[in-house]
């Protein structure tokens, strides 16, 4: 190998290889991003053909026909405006929660000695480890014969309703609650303590100096905490389709299944074509493409603060 | 004074997690533990209030000797496992170092290369994949194809599929890339210049500083790739585990017992890598 670096080295020297080497870096770069963007493009060009221009053996990335046909049908089958109303619901809460309790948590083991913490804090290894598909038999069954808070909700018991996505990541708990508890806790880990103990010494309570003191400059992990609960809530399927059966409480993933098994049957997939199941997954992840647009700056930067590896 | 000042500080301690070990004893532990128990029972959808009746090992019996598909799926599982994880890694690793390069829209780049973490949605992609989306460019024209099947021949299929398997891994790779970028990022400068200095030329600077440096987020990467292959949305035998729940006969103890089965499988095979990657870790601090 350092051979042939070395007889590349006597030819070629200084600026040219300078020149060379990036030339050679943004060529990779222009290569993975392209692996990135491609799928995406290939949704977009697709979603846009009408349907003969999947026979035509002529159309590879431009539709010849361009056609509005399945933004149309797409919108109206996945009932947009409504599942997109309980998606942002779901997520937006749960991801909230999840946030502020897994901070908590977070902190409680990165700046507390208390008998046990080591082992305790296995636990929270433990719980990374246990896919949720090992236990949603019994959480169903937990939910059923839980009581739902009267007058707040139609359902006499947790199902169909949005509260097992609430309750348990309130707690710290929940989909990849203990990743996130993980996360916050190395990062809360690498913080001086000096503004912490001067804090103390003022006078003020251990809650208020979490609040007050840790949480501002905690930020970029808060963000990117957020953002990952988000997104993962957003794309779920397993749990909403297990705990909420009626329709007019359906999130995205389950419209998007719909959608999918109705093409599925070759008569719909016929007239409608592989294009409609494309814009659905288009339609489907967009809302998450454009928070992305306004949040990748702060979402790279902050991960890069964040110390997640501590 | 003194004794109670750090009780104090214990409880605020536990003040601040007994929320969670509420939740994990609720939602995690007490699931986990009532699985294990109807997974020696025959319980059904039908005699789910009765009193739980004991049928012994027999389901992990069944699971072993009269399943056909089970074991067949672990086994295959494991296969994608010992393939994806070194692919997952090597091009996250690549990936993250090509995001450090100081380029002309460097920023652009970056921002794509996080794309897998908000799009990687496996109920997306997953989708985009299985229809016509995965086959590459590059091999869509009949002539690449034939060429291809002149050295291939009958196993032109599988390659391509194995294609196709390799792109949809990439897709994965959002997270990695996040805690490979921020490990890189906390190399010490001092490090590579001091190598400079001793003459290493920038392929030995990887072998010697950059991998070494970067060992204990490589273990972390590790883990989670595993976890994330193992909970993932088109893992053969959680599709099993979630289609025989829903079978027509009904049956729960069955299915908890395969659920117990793939954890116990993981759990151990997770503290085997950590025990394993943990010897060749390296932490500055230490001695």
């Amino acid at each position: 190998m350092s051979k042939a670096f070395a007889w590349i080295r006597r030819f070629v020297r200084g600026k040219t290889r300078k020149i060379l080497v990036r030339a050679v870096v943004i060529l990779l770069l222009v290569d993975v991003g392209f692996i990135f963007v491609m799928p995406l493009l290939r949704m977009l060009s697709q979603s846009l053909m009408n349907v003969m221009d999947f026979y035509d053996p002529t159309v590879v990335w431009i539709p010849r026909r361009w056609s509005w046909e399945n933004y149309r049908l797409v919108f109206q089958a996945l009932r947009y405006p409504l599942s997109f109303k309980n998606t942002t619901l779901l997520a937006a809460g749960a991801a909230v929660l999840q946030t502020i309790a897994c901070a908590i948590v977070g902190y409680g083991f990165a700046r507390f000695n208390f008998p046990g913490r080591d082992k305790i804090f296995m636990l929270v290894l433990f719980a990374m480890i246990v896919p949720p598909h090992v236990i949603f038999i019994q959480l169903f069954i937990l939910y059923k014969s839980l009581p739902a808070p009267a007058g707040l909700v139609a359902s006499p018991n947790w199902l169909d309703t949005y509260l097992p996505f609430y309750v348990p990541e309130a707690m710290g708990m929940g989909l990849r609650g203990a990743l996130f508890v993980f996360i916050f806790r190395q990062f809360f880990k690498g913080m001086p303590w000096e503004l912490e103990d001067a804090a103390l010494i003022d006078g003020a309570g251990p809650f208020r100096v979490f609040f007050d003191i840790m949480l501002p400059p905690a930020q970029p992990a808060i963000v990117v905490v957020f953002l990952f609960s988000f997104v993962w809530h957003w794309n779920d399927s397993l749990q909403p389709s297990i705990f909420l059966s009626k329709t007019d409480m359906y999130v995205m993933t389950q419209r998007l299944a719909e959608v999918e098994a109705a093409l599925s049957d070759m008569r719909y997939r016929a007239m409608w074509g592989t294009g409609a199941i494309m814009t659905a997954a288009l339609l489907t992840i967009l809302p998450l493409l454009v928070l992305y647009l306004f949040t990748q700056r702060y979402f790279v930067e902050s991960i890069e603060r964040t110390g997640l590896i501590g | 004074m003194r004794v109670t000042l750090r009780r104090r500080h214990a409880l605020t301690g536990y003040g601040f997690i007994a929320l969670w070990l509420v939740g994990f004893l609720l939602f995690l532990l007490v699931p986990l533990v009532r699985n294990l128990i109807w997974s020696f029972t025959d319980t059904n959808m039908q005699n789910v209030s009765n009193p739980l009746s004991f049928v012994g090992m027999d389901n992990y019996v069944e699971a072993f000797t009269i399943d056909i598909e089970f074991v067949p799926y672990l086994l295959e599982t494991f296969r994608n496992l010992v393939i994806d994880v070194p692919v997952i890694l090597a091009f996250a690793l690549a990936v993250a170092l090509l995001a450090m390069q100081d380029v002309p829209g460097g920023m652009l780049f970056r921002a794509i290369f996080f794309l897998p973490v908000v799009v990687g949605s496996a109920a997306v992609i997953g989708r985009l994949f299985d229809m016509s989306g995965g086959q590459l460019v590059l091999f869509r024209g009949q002539g690449a194809q034939q060429f291809l099947q002149i050295y291939l021949g009958d196993r032109l299929p599988a390659f391509m599929q194995f294609l196709n398997r390799s792109i949809f891994v990439l897709w994965r790779t959002g997270v990695q890339i996040l805690i490979f970028v921020a490990g890189l990022k906390s190399i010490d400068p001092a490090l590579y210049e001091a190598a400079e200095v001793d003459g290493a030329s920038a392929w030995a600077r990887f072998w010697k500083v950059t991998l070494p440096m970067l060992s204990p987020v490589m273990l972390v990467n590790i883990v989670y790739t595993i976890i994330d292959s193992f909970t993932d949305y088109f893992n053969l035998v959680l599709r099993y585990i979630r289609m025989v729940t829903f079978r027509t006969d009904l049956r729960l103890g069955y299915p908890s017992a395969l659920g117990f089965i793939y954890f116990i499988v993981i759990f151990i095979l997770v503290l085997l890598v950590f025990g394993f990657v943990s010897r060749f870790t390296f932490y500055r601090g230490e001695r």
